[in-house]
């Protein structure tokens, strides 16, 4: 990352004689909050900021004890602790939070005398380009990806089936002939044997059209059917690679995306790019090349009726383009109007026990309604444009064919030899040819580009950048034997918001270790560090004295066994879901397993036993059988490390006992770290981890930690105990 | 009469609950999107001190400050013109005349981005979590009216 932007030379003039300057970075709103362009500058004495106008203001780095980062609503600020009083600094939009706060990190660093280390990332929000925004950070941009591109990497897809592709455009090419040749067969039709100059030629003709029209139907349905199978191969092989690498990308892929947008991928982008393969490009490629055949058979014909013919055709594209124009934002309506509906029919049924609770099925048949004539309207207005459209495009060609008949018969009534009736009908048989597919090319064109759209979706995905299963520098461990240590380390899930600030402590390999604190603390997020989920933005995490970057990211997995709040279970027997972790697992392994884990006994008295199938994400089990399998899946996997997230926070309390006497079993001799807001669950732990706004607060045992009365720990394990009470159910001490 | 009175020392407010000694505050309104201007709460270092329904509750000189700190956590630039949209891939691109100066962002799904505060009023939530804000659709000249409707 580069800290340090190019200045203007009005500010870097007032620069001269404050020392090299360590750091400059561009803000982009001025004082009073306007889009204009504002600086900061640290140098090795003074931290400055600077108006786009050349204007400064100065204060000397050793009064500064700190530069704080406030995060504020659609951007953010910098502030310096300047003699103990907040000086603000700079304000910038959203655009610019990840390069300032990773400036705000370097300068404190600067101050403390530290050394800092910048992040590899760029965090650019704009196309270095063209200037435009980004989709999102370090991303392509979409208004200069060329078209060009991606058509190359479409049909770089063919390469494997390249022999069929052949066969597709030679039979492309034999079609476009055989069916350019019948209007010129009814010309020789009309002249020769019509005119009576060769009346023995009607059998032949008649013959050469009828053997032209059979050929001209084969070579369409070999060019159906492999345009078919190529498409079919093509979008096949894509949803696998796609699938393929959705196993390996990294989490923050599918955090800063909408659920489904993945499935939307690989279904609807991969259907629309089939659909287009399938149809539109064999349209494109039959009808480009025969729109320039019958254009030079136009023009060698007679070239004086061939400036009729195309004086229509602008009519026609332009045309074509401005009804497409204003269609566009109307299927967008309707798009969005059908979204809307699909999630109220959605909301009725998945929400039915709700409504009828809150006695609102009024309220919901009134929603239901809006969005239905929203429906009706756009897909009304559709049907209107569409329908107007097709009328125009045919009343264009009409006049086309009336001026070439109006123009043709003038001259054969002059009497211009050249002009037979011969070549006439051959003519009019040419034009609905020529014309035909010209009103449907902007059509195509814009389906292309909607096909293209989800192709440069798709390849985002198979281009983002995967997690480092690979890496050659990555070394295994001979055994793991479940020691870990975070050392000062910092991350954000969002660059600017940090959510674990400069954690530091240690756990010995088969020690127990209860992570307490309240919600947003930051428990789970140092579950997802451990498991190498996300990178931390500075410091290290070592395991067994190892830092895991450099440790195998398939060992590092396979050592850690988690046992979550909300367990998945695939859509599966019981059996498969214990061996998830082990897929060759011995059947008296599994049993063991679930005997571990008390869940044999619950499993042995369903009708299918081992073999049930547990329904979409273990629907069909309750939710302690669900959490026992997965402790099951846990013991079976048998990794030195195991965590327990939140593992009895959603059962009752026979359920929480049966859990706590699996995960004892479970727990023995590996190193374990247990989340759980039910305290009690925590007290027998070898040590307690409290962690407040994603700092460490305190580290000890259950004891000590109660020996601290205004300690955090003691404070949550008051309001525990007040609450258990409200419950009926008292921690004894 | 507020029990609550804000005062600034140089770019920090800090708020004096009943006497008590000053201690840091953030301001924030509840509802963000559809009541801005309206519910405030004030919240010191752990939890929220009072939640008034609007300014005028305030003392005069700390409905100013509030004011002031409200604009500044807020970033809403107010769309005046829409000089030109595109569409790039799916991605919506505006090109847009605010009251802060001339601004362009993008937006990757504009059913999700535009969010309707009334039929007429909207506030846009571009791709890296930027808003705008248009108080009146209907009151865009006709131009700018057309080009926010062709891209949403």
């Amino acid at each position: 990352m580069n800290l340090l932007t190019k200045l203007p030379p009005q500010i870097s003039q007032k620069l001269s004689g404050k020392g090299p300057v360590r750091y400059a970075l561009r803000g982009d709103l001025a004082a009073d909050r306007s889009f204009k362009e504002r600086y900061l500058i640290v140098t090795e004495r003074a931290v400055i900021v600077a108006e786009e106008s050349g204007e400064t203001i100065e204060y000397n780095l050793s009064d500064c004890s700190e530069i704080r980062l406030d995060e504020l609503v659609g951007g953010g600020r910098l502030s310096a602790i300047v003699k103990g009083e907040v000086r603000q600094l700079v304000s910038y939009s959203n655009h610019y939070v990840p390069q300032f706060s990773v400036l705000a990190r370097a300068v404190n660093a600067l101050i403390a005398g530290k050394s800092f280390e910048l992040p590899e990332e760029n965090f650019v929000s704009f196309c270095a380009r063209c200037g435009a925004p980004l989709p999102e950070r370090d991303s392509t941009c979409p208004r200069c990806v060329p078209r060009l591109k991606i058509f190359a990497r479409i049909f770089a897809l063919t390469k494997p089936y390249k022999g069929r592709v052949a066969v597709l455009m030679i039979v492309t090419a034999l079609g476009v002939s055989f069916q350019v040749v019948q209007p010129w067969l009814t010309r020789l039709l009309v002249d020769n044997v019509v005119g009576g100059r060769h009346p023995n030629q009607l059998l032949p003709l008649i013959g050469a059209m009828m053997a032209g029209a059979t050929l001209f139907l084969l070579m369409r349905m070999v060019n159906v059917y492999l345009a078919g199978w190529i498409s079919g191969r093509i979008v096949t092989d894509l949803r696998a690679q796609l699938h393929s690498v959705l196993q390996y990308l990294k989490i923050n892929f599918f955090n800063r995306r909408e659920p489904g947008e993945f499935t939307s991928r690989v279904m609807y982008d991969t259907n629309e790019l089939y659909q287009f393969l399938v149809d539109g490009l064999p349209f494109l490629l039959i009808n480009s090349l025969m729109f320039m055949v019958i254009g030079v058979i136009l023009v060698l014909s007679d070239w004086r009726l061939a400036i009729f013919v195309f004086l229509p055709v602008p009519f026609l594209v332009l045309g074509s383009n401005l009804f497409w124009q204003k269609l566009i934002p109307l299927f967008h309506q309707q798009g969005s109007a059908v979204g809307h509906m699909h999630n109220t029919i959605k909301e009725s049924q998945e929400g039915i026990r709700v409504v009828k609770a809150f006695a609102q099925q009024e309220r919901r048949i009134r929603q239901f309604s809006t969005v239905n004539r929203r429906i009706f309207s756009t897909t009304l207005n559709i049907q209107r444009t569409w329908g107007a459209f097709n009328e125009v495009m045919f009343w264009v060609m009409n006049m086309g064919v009336a001026l070439v008949w109006f123009f043709a018969v003038k001259r054969m009534v002059l009497g211009d030899k050249h002009l037979t009736l011969g070549v006439l009908f051959a003519y009019i048989g040419y034009i609905w040819l020529f014309y035909g597919p010209l009103q449907w090319f902007s059509v195509v064109i814009n389906w292309m580009t909607h096909a293209f759209a989800g192709a440069e979706r798709i390849f985002e995905i198979i281009d983002s950048s995967t997690e480092a299963f690979n890496d050659p520098r990555a070394i295994s461990l001979p055994k793991v034997a479940g020691s870990i240590e975070f050392t000062d380390v910092r991350f954000s899930y969002e660059r600017g918001k940090e959510v674990i600030k400069g954690a530091t402590f240690a756990i010995k390999a088969g020690e127990t270790i209860g992570l307490v604190g309240k919600s947003g603390a930051g428990k789970s997020t140092i579950i997802n560090l451990i498991n190498r989920f996300f990178e931390v933005d500075s410091g290290e995490i070592l395991i067994d004295g190892v830092p895991i970057k450099k440790i195998k990211l398939e060992q590092l997995r396979k050592s850690i066994g988690i046992v979550m709040q909300d367990p998945f279970l695939f859509n599966a027997t019981i059996a498969e879901n214990i061996a998830f972790g082990m897929e060759h697992a011995d059947f008296s392994d599994i049993v063991r397993a679930a005997q571990a884990a008390f869940a044999h006994d619950f499993i042995i008295k369903k009708e299918d036993g081992y073999d049930t199938m547990v329904g979409e994400d273990g629907a069909k089990l309750s939710g302690g059988e669900k959490q026992r399998i997965s402790i099951a899946r846990a013991i079976l996997h048998d990794p030195p490390i195991l965590i327990l997230d939140e593992a009895t926070s959603s059962v009752d309390v026979n359920t929480e006992k049966h859990i706590q006497e699996a995960t004892a079993a479970l727990i023995k001799n590996r190193t374990t770290i247990a989340i759980a807001h039910r305290l009690s669950t925590l007290r027998n732990a070898d040590r307690l981890i409290v962690l407040d706004e994603g700092k460490v607060a305190e580290i000890g045992t259950h004891d000590e930690l109660m020996q601290k009365p205004d300690g955090i720990y003691a404070q949550l394990a008051q309001t525990h105990n007040e609450m258990s009470r409200l419950r009926g159910v008292v921690w004894k001490e | 009469m507020s029990l609550i009175k804000l005062i600034k020392k140089n770019d920090q407010v800090y708020a004096v609950v009943e006497g008590n000694e000053p201690q840091e505050v953030r301001i924030v309104y509840l509802r963000p999107l559809s009541g801005m201007g309206r519910e405030i709460s004030i919240i010191g270092k752990k939890e929220e001190l009072v939640c008034v329904k609007s300014l005028d509750e305030l003392d005069g000189p700390s409905q100013i400050i509030a004011k002031q700190e409200l604009e500044s956590a807020y970033y809403l630039p107010r769309i005046t013109a829409i000089a030109k949209t595109e569409t790039h891939f799916g991605n919506r691109y505006f090109y847009v005349e605010t009251n802060k100066g001339p601004a362009q962002f993008l937006l990757k799904n504009p059913y999700v981005s535009v969010r309707w505060v009334t039929d007429d009023e909207a506030i846009i939530i571009d791709a890296m979590n930027n808003r705008f804000h248009i108080p009146s659709v209907k009151n865009l000249d006709p131009r700018s009216r057309q080009e926010f409707l062709k891209v949403l």
